[in-house]
């Protein structure tokens, strides 16, 4: 699996404790995008941030530390980006996603 | 272990609990998050409950063996925590904050005890 030289780079944003169908969302994205044939993607946890209703959630503060960030990146050709996107809107009742565009230098395994 | 002790302590524990969660995530949202006032306060509060309880409890007789342990060990035990305050006095240490770390455990331990007597004084004015 090949991605072109000029990308597109998919950035979700969400919360640990959001849930899909009984599964951690961002498990679930991550698993649909495998499913997808995407060709990759990485979801990092946050130990601090907030989002659109200002809830600060940290791990430094036990009581604010349920529901942590989370990030998931995804990068691909275009259309196969666009096509995910499709599949994504259902899934997120919460959160930010944001599309940006992507030079691939190295992409192996 | 009686089941009246184990209901006692299940309904103060549970209470204390849940107390504690509202309050502290109600100060976070009026005080900021840039030092642990949630268990701070939550924990100063407990010292003073616990003053006034053992005031109660102790010179005026006021409550039963039950009442004490579902008050006393039940809520007050589960409102209050030392685990938090030490994560995140740890947390700070971290961070090198390290004076903010040191003035958590100061305010917490002398303003505790504080705390507590005044819960005791008010208990003598009851």
């Amino acid at each position: 699996m090949q991605i072109p030289h000029q990308g597109k780079l998919l950035r979700i944003f969400i919360g640990e404790a959001d849930q899909f169908e009984g599964r951690p969302l961002y498990q679930a994205i991550v698993e649909l995008a495998r499913k997808e044939h995407m060709a990759g993607a990485t979801a990092v946890k946050g130990f601090m941030g907030f989002g659109r209703k200002s809830h600060m959630h940290t791990t430094k503060l036990l009581r604010l530390s349920q529901d942590l960030p989370i990030i998931i990146e995804i990068v691909d050709a275009p259309e196969k980006v666009q096509s995910f996107i499709g599949k994504l809107d259902g899934m997120i009742a919460e959160g930010l996603v944001t599309l940006e565009d992507s030079e691939v230098l190295i992409y192996r395994a | 272990m009686m089941m009246k002790q184990l209901a006692v302590l299940i309904v103060g524990g549970t209470a204390g609990t849940l107390a504690r969660y509202w309050l502290s995530g109600a100060v976070y949202q009026w005080a900021g998050t840039g030092f642990p006032y949630g268990t701070l306060i939550v924990n100063l509060a407990g010292c003073w409950l616990i003053g006034l309880f053992t005031g109660l409890a102790e010179d005026k007789f006021l409550f039963s063996p039950e009442m004490r342990l579902m008050l006393m060990v039940g809520f007050c035990g589960a409102f209050t925590t030392f685990s938090t305050f030490i994560y995140e006095s740890d947390a700070l240490i971290r961070d090198g904050e390290t004076l903010r770390a040191l003035m958590n455990i100061l305010i917490s331990v002398t303003a505790g005890f504080m705390m507590f007597r005044w819960g005791i004084w008010v208990a003598d004015m009851i």
